[in-house]
């Protein structure tokens, strides 16, 4: 099965594909999570068509898509 | 650092008060991104001649796709039609996202008429539609850390 970190950046976006049957491939997108994490920005654990996004701090393998978001800030 | 104010693509003003290296990256705008072609510019504190990338189309895109995957069909229907289209946060309150960066969230009151604006929005510059989606996640997942975080006007 495969997972998607996707993070949200002026490029539009970035998507980082793991199979969690691969251990380097799984160490990787958490890697980059925590990285981003550290950063300040929001995960969401998204599905597609409407449904509510979940807020979530650890990453989770068997995520099937985690939204990366930089950090809110009033305007 | 230097600073430089853009607007649609042309130099305004330069303030220099520093050194660039080679290509270093000077200024962010929009979605343009402009870099020194060498250090020479501090010496008379003039513009330097610069590189401006142009607005990717592919970003603002790529941004649409994703945001519209994560909408459900009613919501796409309305970003269609008004640009805009309605999220419900987990205590039940709904709120209306404008196509937009800043000032485009309005909670709605029992009418569906909005009663209050929000502003608040990534720090980091992002395409409208990766904007909107991040308003649309917190709002849904998070709403009182949104609404902490939001400048809020009564309307």
């Amino acid at each position: 099965m495969i997972g998607t970190l996707i993070t949200l950046d002026r490029g539009g976006d970035s998507k980082l594909i793991w199979d969690r049957e691969k251990p380097v491939e799984v160490d990787n997108a958490r890697r980059m999570f925590k990285d981003l994490m550290a950063k300040g920005y929001w995960a969401y654990a998204v599905r597609t068509n409407g449904e509510k996004g979940i807020h979530v701090t650890e990453f989770d393998p068997e995520a099937e898509k985690i939204i990366l978001a930089p950090r809110v800030v009033g305007g | 650092m230097p600073t430089a104010t853009i607007t649609d693509g042309t130099w305004v003003t330069w303030i220099a008060t520093g050194t660039a290296s080679t290509n270093a990256t000077v200024a962010i705008w929009g979605n343009w991104t402009c870099y020194t072609s060498g250090a020479t510019w501090a010496a008379n504190n003039v513009a330097p001649a610069v590189t401006q990338i142009a607005p990717s189309l592919e970003a603002g895109q790529k941004a649409e796709t994703l945001l519209r995957d994560m909408l459900a069909p009613e919501q796409r229907y309305f970003l269609d039609k008004m640009s805009k289209f309605v999220v419900e946060s987990e205590l039940g309150n709904r709120y209306e996202i404008r196509r937009g960066r800043m000032q485009n969230v309005f909670q709605l009151g029992l009418d569906g008429k909005p009663t209050h604006k929000l502003c608040a929005h990534p720090a980091d510059w992002l395409p409208d539609a990766d904007t909107m989606l991040a308003q649309k996640l917190m709002l849904e997942s998070d709403e009182q850390a949104f609404r902490q975080l939001a400048n809020i006007t009564r309307l």
